[in-house]
């Protein structure tokens, strides 16, 4: 049980990570695409929190 | 099949599909905010709320200073104009701009107007109406009729219809009036059909006029049955950096009947090193009527001298005469007159209408009102380099002043005005429990769009922070609904 949720906790921090690196590509492309809805920043603070999290159980 | 190969995929693969379905939904969804398929979108924004992790797509209003930010909870605006910008992911091709605001503004700031900046050169923005209280006040007290977005007015009841009275003017037989351009009809946002004509018309002499004047400007020439020959001597003085384009556009009504342009290549720029310029429009006979000539230039050029083959030339609303080195005398149709001097050196006592006024600070916009009644006021004054306002129009000699505008219901209306009757397309904004919420329709396909944002303005004539006066426009919410071609209209059309 606790291995699985190191690997949950794993996954999703490649996901948000992931999904950090889709919003900034995105984000070069066409300016204001993400930013004007959603503040990135909360987004590198869930995937820091993930991260040191997944770090922890490993 | 499926639900076999489900069973036999590990924990991880399962897991990792799903994460990588929601980040495809979530890449999904922001492509269709970018791209709006349907043509159709709206952003809001409710200055009560400071909810939002998004930067949002109304931004804040500009300049700080005509915005007062700490008296309350929502933005109080306290100076005119006052811009705000709207980023959009796309361009669209109309705009519904709802604002809802609070109303504490005084008796001589009657007139609330929004509009989208359309043209950069001249810095023109396309205004509409949010609130005109004149017009308010006069449709609870004269005969009031509605057609087609259009408000009817009428002081004394003769017309069952806008139609009835549309068809009179144009025939120039109003009821209840001698001449129906002028003390008759007063409009808003409205454009008649009718032929204005001088009345006594002598044959045209040439005119030369050699007051430099800066920036864009307009004019009206009056031509009968004659060739209209319009030569303009221009300078672009490089003192900045942006390229200077020249354009001149003659047009008759809603018709342009010429448009003659000079791109500038921006070779000198910031150099100071002048560069001069010319433009002749040349029209063989053309038909008795007024002619809008509109000159659109920055304030980094001036236009040096313009030769006109016919003398009745009113320039319109505004003339910012440089460097004639000496004194000048105007001539305009107007009561009313707002000076602005962008220079110390131009600060000086004006004779307007035969009275004293005085212009005592630069960068701020004086309002002079005269009492004299007489059809052409005088203005002069000792030192140019002054912009010179108002609702009428400027000429250098009473001969050639003439102003086939028909009176407005704007700031300097008095509903105590001799007219008869008002056409307005105008909608009275909704009032409920002291907030007003006012729609106005925009044309986004004429604006100016940079860096994805289109640049808005709430605009309340008369309203100034220098006078101490505590009057002020509370918004609370401003909406904007954006209406463009579908995806599939770009694709195949």
């Amino acid at each position: 049980m606790a291995k699985n949720l190191a690997i949950i906790i794993r996954e999703l921090f490649y996901f948000f990570s992931a999904l950090l690196i889709v919003c900034v590509i995105l984000e070069i492309i066409w300016p204001n695409i993400i930013l004007a809805y959603f503040n990135l920043n909360y987004l590198i603070v869930v995937c820091v929190i993930v991260g040191s999290i997944s770090l922890i159980k490993k | 099949m499926f639900k076999e190969a489900w069973k036999k995929w590990p924990f991880l693969f399962k897991f990792r599909l799903f994460l990588g379905l929601i980040l495809f939904i979530i890449i999904l969804f922001f492509l269709y905010l970018k791209i709006v398929p349907f043509g159709h979108i709206s952003y809001s924004r409710n200055y009560l709320s400071h909810f939002g992790s998004g930067k949002g797509f109304i931004y804040g209003f500009t300049p700080a200073e005509r915005v007062d930010l700490k008296g309350g909870d929502v933005p109080r605006l306290i100076g005119d104009p006052v811009y705000f910008s709207v980023f959009t992911p796309r361009t669209f091709d109309k705009a519904k701009l709802t604002i809802v605001y609070r109303d504490n503004l005084g008796l001589d700031t009657s007139l609330i107007e929004a509009g989208v900046l359309a043209d950069n050169v001249v810095w023109r923005y396309d205004l509409k109406p949010v609130d005109n209280k004149a017009l308010d006040y006069l449709s609870l007290r004269w005969n009031k009729s509605e057609e087609n977005d259009n408000l009817f007015l009428q002081k004394e009841k003769n017309y069952d219809s806008l139609l009835s009275f549309e068809a009179d003017l144009a025939k120039g037989q109003v009821k209840g009036c001698e001449t129906p351009q002028r003390n008759c009809l007063a409009i808003y946002n409205y454009s008649p059909k009718y032929d204005y004509q001088i009345t006594n018309y002598r044959p045209a002499v040439p005119l030369v006029l050699n007051t430099p004047l800066r920036g864009a400007h307009q004019f009206y020439v009056y031509v009968k049955n004659e060739p209209l020959r319009l030569e303009f001597s221009l300078v672009d003085l490089n003192q900045d950096l942006k390229p200077a384009p020249i354009t001149i556009i003659l047009s008759n009504g809603d018709k342009i009947i010429e448009t003659k342009t000079i791109l500038d290549e921006n070779l000198q720029p910031g150099s100071g090193v002048v560069e001069e310029k010319s433009i002749v429009i040349t029209r063989p006979a053309l038909p008795a009527g007024v002619y809008k000539l509109e000159v659109k230039i920055n304030n980094d050029t001036i236009i040096k001298k313009i030769v006109s083959s016919v003398d009745h030339l009113s320039f319109i609303n505004k003339v910012w005469p440089v460097s004639s080195a000496g004194a000048l005398t105007l001539y305009t149709d107007s009561n009313y007159l707002q000076v602005k001097a962008l220079n110390p050196g131009s600060l000086q006592t004006i004779n307007f209408g035969g009275e004293e006024f005085k212009l005592s600070e630069a960068y701020q916009q004086f309002n002079f009102q005269t009492k004299t009644n007489a059809d052409d006021k005088k203005i002069s004054f000792q030192k140019d380099d002054i912009i010179l306002e108002n609702n009428g129009v400027f000429a250098w000699s009473p001969a050639s002043l003439f102003n086939p505008s028909l009176p407005k219901v704007d700031r300097y209306f008095s509903v105590q005005n001799p007219v008869k009757y008002i056409v307005a397309k105008y909608q009275k904004p909704r009032e409920e429990e002291g907030f007003k919420t006012a729609t106005v329709e925009l044309n986004l396909k004429e604006a100016y769009r940079e860096n994805g944002k289109y640049s808005f303005m709430i605009s309340i004539p008369g309203l100034k922070t220098e006078n101490g006066s505590q009057d002020n426009l509370e918004i609370y919410d401003i909406k904007i609904d954006l209406m463009g071609r579908t995806l599939w209209q770009k694709i195949w059309q």
